[in-house]
C-alpha cells in the first residue's frame, strides 16, 4: 500500500511540474515531464490491475481514470496543450486524490 | 422606469474613446465587410469555474485561446514566469485575447512599468471588445493597445520611446497562448518591430556614449550666441503663408533637380540639409537657410567656403566650429533642456525641437514646427545609386555587414542602410501625425517615403510655387534684449555656485553609501542608521536633480556610465547583497556626477565670459 501511496505522490506531483510549464508555453519541457507521468500512471494501473486479480478490494471507478487518460491523450494528438493541462490539473489530479484517500 | 444598461461593445467603446484617441478612429472607420477575414469562426464559451473563454476557428481547426477549466487560473500560471518586479521595464504581449493574460501582466505590474499590447487579429479583438469588460485595461495610463490594421503606428512610436539603456536589458516580449500557431505573420511583425525599437535604442545609446561631453563642450561655448540669435518661433512670425518649403538634402538625386531648383528660388523657401551647401552654391543656388545640428559634424561636411552667411538652423549643441566659422543670423531650433528655464522664465516660447536622427529629419521637423503647409523632399534618396551616396558622385564607405533592402518608389526592392531606414521610418511617423500637411517627394528614384506624393519638382514649381517670396528675413530682432541678457548671465553665475553644492553634496552621498556598505559587509546591519542615511541620500539625490544644470551632468553620466546604467534596475532576491549593489552603483554615479563638475565647470565660466 506505500509502494501505491508513493506512486500516487510522485503522480500528482509531476502532473503539476507538467501542467506548469505547459501553461507557460514551455511544451518541449512540459512533454518530457509527461513522459515521466504516464510511466508511473502505466505503474499505478498495473498496480491496481495486480491488486484487482488478488482480490483485494480497492473501490475506484477504473473507467473514469481510463477516461480521463483518453482524453489527455485526445488533446495531445490535436497538440491542444491547455486542453492537456486542464485535464491533467483538473481532472487527473483530482481522481489521484481519490485514490490516495480511498487506500 | 426602464433602465436601459450599457452593453460591453458601448462601455467598451466609451472608455477608449476618452483615453486611445487613433485607436478609437480605427474602430469607427472600421468596415466589417471590407475586413480581410481569416478566421471561420470567433466565438466564446462558459469554463467549468463560470467564466468565458474565446474559441476560434481557422482552417477548420479549433484553437481555445483560454483554459476551458479556469482562464484566470491559467494567466496566473502563465505570469509566474515572467519577472515582473524590475523598475522602469517594459514588456510587450503579442495577442490580446480575451484579456486576461494582460490583466494579470497589469496586476503584477509597479506605476513604473508599461505594457504593450499587439493584437493581430481585428476580428477577434472586434468580439472581444463585444463580449468582455476590458476597462481595465483600456483605462490603465501604462498599457498601450495596437489593433493590426488600426494603430499600427502606436507600436514601434511607443516601444521607441520606451526602450532605453536602464530596460533594454530587462525587457520582457511574451506571446499569447496559441496566437504564434493562428497569426505567424503578425508574429514575425511583432519581433521585426521590438528589434528595430531595440536598435534604435542601441543608436541612441552610442549616440550618448559619442557624443554626450561634446554635447556639453558646444552648449556652453554656444552661450554666446543667445545675444543675436532667434528662434525658429519668431522666425515662424515672419514666414510667408501660403508657401512651400524646399528641403534639399544631399542625395544623388540633387544633380537632376538643379537646374528647377533655380526656377524655384524666391518662389518657395530653399533649405539647405548642410552638407549640399556647397554643392547648391557651386550651381549658383543660395539657399533661404542651411541647416546645422550634429554636434560633431566635421567642418568641410558643412561648407568649405570662409565666409557663410545664410541665415543657420541650429541647435545650442550643434557643433562650436561651426557656429564660429558661420558669420550669418543664427536661428535656434533646439536650446537644450539645461536652457529651456532661461526662455520660459523670461517668458519666451522655448524652441525644444525634438531631436532626430538626421539633420534633413531635423529640417522636416523644423518646417512642421513653423507651420508650412507643403514640404518639398528634394534629393532625399535614403537608398543606394550603384555605390554613389552623396551628390556630387560622393562614395561613402557601407556602413554595416548585412544588405538592406526597402520599398523603391518604382516598385521594386533597393538596397539601403539601416541609418536611412531608420530616416524612412522617422519621416513616416512624422507624415503620418500631420495629415494637415502635404508632403511632396520629387525624386524619380530611391527609396520610397510613405505617406508623401510623388510629384517631379517642375511640376511641383508650377502648382504649387505661385507666389513670391519676398523679402522676410529682414531685421528679425533678437529674442532676448540687453538687459534679459544681463539676467541670464547673472543666472549661468548662480549655476556656478550650484555646481560648487552639487560637488560637496557629491561627496558627502559617497560616505554616506560606504558606511552604509560597511555596516552590511560586517554583518552588523542597523536598520534605523540605514534608513536614517537612505533619507539623507534621497534628499541629496533631489537637490541635485532639481537643478537646471543637472541635464549638463546627465549628459555627461549617460556617456560615461553605460555598464553601470544598463543593469541598474536589475536585482536579486537577497536584500543585503541588492544593497551592496545599490550603493557600489550609487557610489559610481556620484564620483561620475563630481567628475562632470570638473569637467563643466571652466567651460561654463569660459562661455558666461563670452556673454558680456
Amino acid at each position: 500500500m506505500d509502494y501505491m501511496k508513493n506512486l500516487l505522490n510522485i503522480s500528482v506531483k509531476l502532473a503539476n511540474e507538467t501542467t506548469e510549464l505547459m501553461y507557460q508555453q514551455k511544451n518541449e519541457l512540459g512533454l518530457s515531464k509527461l513522459n515521466e507521468l504516464i510511466d508511473i500512471l502505466s505503474q499505478i494501473i498495473n498496480y491496481l490491475i495486480q491488486e484487482k486479480a488478488k482480490g483485494t478490494i480497492i473501490v475506484i471507478d477504473e473507467s473514469e481514470l481510463l477516461n480521463i487518460i483518453t482524453n489527455a491523450l485526445k488533446a495531445l494528438e490535436v497538440k491542444d496543450m491547455i486542453l492537456l493541462s486542464d485535464i491533467l490539473k483538473y481532472d487527473l489530479i483530482n481522481i489521484l486524490a481519490q485514490i490516495s484517500e480511498k487506500l | 422606469m426602464v433602465v436601459k444598461t450599457m452593453s460591453y461593445y458601448d462601455m467598451n467603446l466609451q472608455n477608449i474613446q476618452q483615453n486611445r484617441k487613433l485607436l478609437y478612429q480605427g474602430i469607427i472607420e472600421y468596415n466589417k465587410d471590407n475586413a480581410v477575414t481569416l478566421l471561420e469562426d470567433i466565438y466564446s464559451c462558459s469554463t467549468k469555474d463560470a467564466d468565458q473563454a474565446v474559441i476560434v476557428k481557422k482552417h477548420e481547426n479549433e484553437y481555445r485561446l483560454n483554459s476551458i477549466y479556469s482562464p484566470v487560473r491559467e494567466a496566473q500560471r502563465w505570469i509566474e514566469q515572467y519577472k515582473l518586479d524590475i523598475v522602469d521595464n517594459v514588456i510587450a504581449l503579442y495577442g490580446l485575447g480575451n484579456g486576461c493574460f494582460a490583466k494579470e501582466i497589469i496586476n503584477k505590474m509597479d506605476e513604473s512599468n508599461h505594457l504593450v499590447i499587439y493584437e493581430p487579429s481585428i476580428e477577434i479583438f472586434m468580439h472581444v471588445i463585444s463580449h468582455y469588460d476590458l476597462e481595465e485595461i483600456i483605462n490603465h495610463k501604462n498599457v498601450t493597445i495596437v489593433i493590426e490594421n488600426m494603430n499600427d503606428f502606436e507600436l514601434h512610436s511607443t516601444l521607441r520611446s520606451l526602450l532605453r539603456i536602464t530596460n533594454l536589458q530587462t525587457q520582457i516580449n511574451c506571446i499569447h497562448p496559441c496566437y504564434g500557431e493562428l497569426f505567424p505573420e503578425g508574429e514575425l511583425k511583432f519581433w521585426k518591430v521590438i528589434k528595430e525599437a531595440c536598435v534604435f535604442a542601441r543608436i541612441n545609446i552610442n549616440t550618448s556614449l559619442r557624443f554626450g561631453e561634446r554635447i556639453i563642450t558646444n552648449i556652453v561655448h554656444n552661450l554666446s550666441y543667445l545675444k543675436d540669435s532667434y528662434t525658429i518661433y519668431d522666425l515662424k512670425e515672419k514666414l510667408p503663408s501660403d508657401i512651400p518649403a524646399i528641403i534639399v538634402s544631399a542625395g544623388p538625386s540633387v544633380e537632376k533637380s538643379i537646374s528647377d531648383l533655380k526656377k524655384a528660388k524666391g518662389k518657395a523657401i530653399i533649405f539647405a540639409v548642410d552638407r549640399i551647401l556647397d554643392y547648391l552654391l557651386d550651381n549658383d543656388i543660395v539657399p533661404d537657410f542651411v541647416t546645422t545640428v550634429d554636434p560633431m559634424k566635421p567642418i568641410k561636411y558643412f561648407s568649405n567656403r570662409e565666409e557663410i552667411s545664410i541665415p543657420l538652423i541650429c541647435f545650442m549643441e550643434s557643433n562650436y566650429e561651426i557656429m564660429d566659422m558661420h558669420m550669418g543670423d543664427k536661428i535656434i531650433a533646439n536650446s537644450s533642456k539645461y536652457l529651456a528655464d532661461v526662455y520660459t522664465e523670461l517668458g519666451k516660447i522655448c524652441p525644444r525641437l525634438l531631436s532626430s536622427p538626421s539633420v534633413a529629419t531635423v529640417t522636416c521637423t523644423a518646417c512642421v514646427e513653423m507651420g508650412f503647409k507643403t514640404i518639398v523632399f528634394v534629393g532625399q534618396d535614403l537608398a543606394y545609386n550603384g555605390s554613389v551616396t552623396h551628390a556630387g558622385g560622393v562614395e561613402e564607405e557601407p556602413r554595416g555587414d548585412n544588405e538592406l533592402y526597402v520599398d523603391g518608389i518604382n516598385g521594386k526592392k533597393i538596397k539601403t542602410r539601416y541609418d536611412w531606414k531608420e530616416f524612412i521610418t522617422w519621416f513616416e511617423d512624422l507624415i503620418f501625425l500631420h495629415p494637415d500637411i502635404k508632403f511632396i517627394d520629387t525624386k524619380t528614384e530611391g527609396a520610397l517615403i510613405k505617406g508623401t506624393e510623388l510629384i517631379e519638382l517642375d511640376r511641383v514649381i508650377n502648382t504649387y510655387c505661385l507666389n513670391e517670396v519676398g523679402e522676410f528675413i529682414i531685421n528679425i530682432p533678437p529674442t532676448f534684449t540687453e538687459e534679459e541678457i544681463k539676467n541670464i548671465k547673472n543666472e549661468l553665475e548662480n549655476d556656478l555656485d550650484k555646481l560648487d553644492q552639487i560637488n560637496k553634496k557629491s561627496q558627502e552621498a559617497i560616505l554616506m553609501c560606504n558606511k552604509m556598505k560597511e555596516q552590511i559587509i560586517k554583518h552588523k546591519v542597523n536598520d534605523s542608521f540605514i534608513k536614517d542615511k537612505s533619507k539623507k541620500l534621497k534628499k541629496i539625490n533631489d537637490y541635485i536633480l532639481k537643478q537646471s544644470i543637472y541635464w549638463l551632468i546627465d549628459d555627461y553620466i549617460s556617456s560615461n556610465n553605460i555598464e553601470i546604467l544598463g543593469d541598474v534596475y536589475i536585482f536579486t532576491d537577497n536584500i543585503n547583497d541588492d544593497r551592496l549593489k545599490t550603493y557600489d552603483k550609487s557610489i559610481s554615479i556620484f564620483n561620475s556626477i563630481i567628475e562632470a563638475v570638473k569637467f563643466i565647470e571652466p567651460k561654463l565660466k569660459a562661455g558666461i565670459q563670452k556673454l558680456n
